[in-house]
């Protein structure tokens, strides 16, 4: 076994799943570099044995979420720095009006319409991820979208 | 609001390739099994300059200095303590520390105020325990495991003494850091970006 290769591949499946999620959890890029790092650090130690690469990617953005957590609460972060780079690759200044109320919404609401709507997990697979139960799942999903139609209008 | 406007929106934003190549780079040091730790540039001429360290990089916004208590302090612990700490750190296979459980809310809200009253002074009487491993540390205390960046909690609500002991402990390792050879060149390479003006 090439763990070397193994790792390579997997970062480059993987990578751009977690920027995804921990940018939108962490809203700040210097700190999402450390996050997906990290992951892929417990993916070579823990080496659990997949199903399927949905498993598998399941599991790497639990693990990440959980880091960016684990960041937010008890690290000294990075100052808050603009995300104009992440910003300016979005055409449409209605399309960035969108990110930035995404990224105003609450930690936890915003992990949830990420996971539901962009990687198109259900309920149940969400509160797997996150730990939670389906209740705080649909909860959590409910205000996040009540809140970003009030900002949107 | 269509929430899958959202999903238009970020699958439109990518991971850069620098950042999926440096973390390539850093994953394969580490199966290959070394030591030298890439540090993200920016970070830590960040924690140098939070440490009001001697590099000079104040050109992005750096949280409030830490206070004169603490720097005093941190100044007081022997330099080899420091060396050694720094060395750890370097070492571990994370950048993130890792705990064995979550705080409740209780020790939560006590561990934002005692954050406040170590940067006025407040400081632990003892320090935090430490192991090697998992499997040398002791169950059910307050521990810190040296190869893996993990702090195992007690499993009752800790007491204010450990997690000042937690926090002074993040402290060091942080001002180790900042004040390590790697940050030095992290900050000098930074000096150095800034003067060609990126």
């Amino acid at each position: 076994m090439d763990r070397g290769k193994d790792i390579r591949e997997a970062v480059i499946k993987y990578s751009d799943t977690l920027y995804k999620v921990c940018i939108v959890i962490l809203c700040n890029e210097q700190d999402v570099q450390d996050a997906i790092q990290d992951t892929f650090c417990r993916y070579l130690e823990k080496r659990p044995q997949f199903h399927d690469a949905e498993h598998e990617k399941a599991w790497l953005i639990r693990v990440a979420t959980n880091i960016c957590r684990d960041m937010i609460r008890f690290r000294i972060r990075h100052p808050k720095v603009s995300i104009d780079e992440v910003e300016n690759t979005l055409a449409a200044p209605e399309q960035k009006e969108i990110l930035r109320e995404l990224l105003e919404l609450p930690m936890k609401q915003r992990t949830v319409i990420y996971l539901h709507y962009v990687e198109g997990y259900q309920v149940k697979e969400i509160a797997d991820i996150l730990g939670i139960k389906e209740g705080a799942v649909k909860v959590r999903l409910m205000r996040g979208r009540r809140q970003m139609r009030e900002l949107l209008v | 609001m269509d929430g899958y406007e959202v999903k238009k929106v970020m699958d439109q934003i990518h991971i850069s390739e620098k950042m999926k190549e440096d973390i390539i780079i850093n994953m394969q040091n580490k199966v290959e099994g070394g030591k030298k730790r890439t540090w993200n540039v920016r970070r830590m001429a960040a924690t140098a300059a939070a440490f009001v360290a001697a590099a000079g990089i104040l050109s992005f916004p750096v949280r409030a200095a830490v206070s004169s208590l603490v720097k005093e302090r941190m100044e007081s612990v022997p330099k080899a303590q420091m060396t050694e700490l720094n060395n750890m750190v370097q070492s571990q296979p994370v950048l993130a520390d890792g705990f064995s459980r979550e705080f409740t809310q209780k020790e939560w809200a006590r561990f934002k105020e005692l954050h406040q009253a170590y940067e006025n002074g407040t400081f632990p009487e003892g320090v935090i325990a430490q192991a090697d491993d998992a499997a040398a540390a002791p169950k059910g205390t307050l521990c810190y495991i040296r190869a893996t960046s993990f702090f195992n909690l007690p499993a009752q609500e800790m007491t204010d003494e450990e997690m000042l002991q937690i926090i002074d402990f993040q402290n060091k390792m942080a001002y180790a850091v900042a004040n390590g050879p790697q940050a030095k060149a992290a900050a000098a390479e930074q000096a150095a970006q800034n003067a060609q003006g990126k």
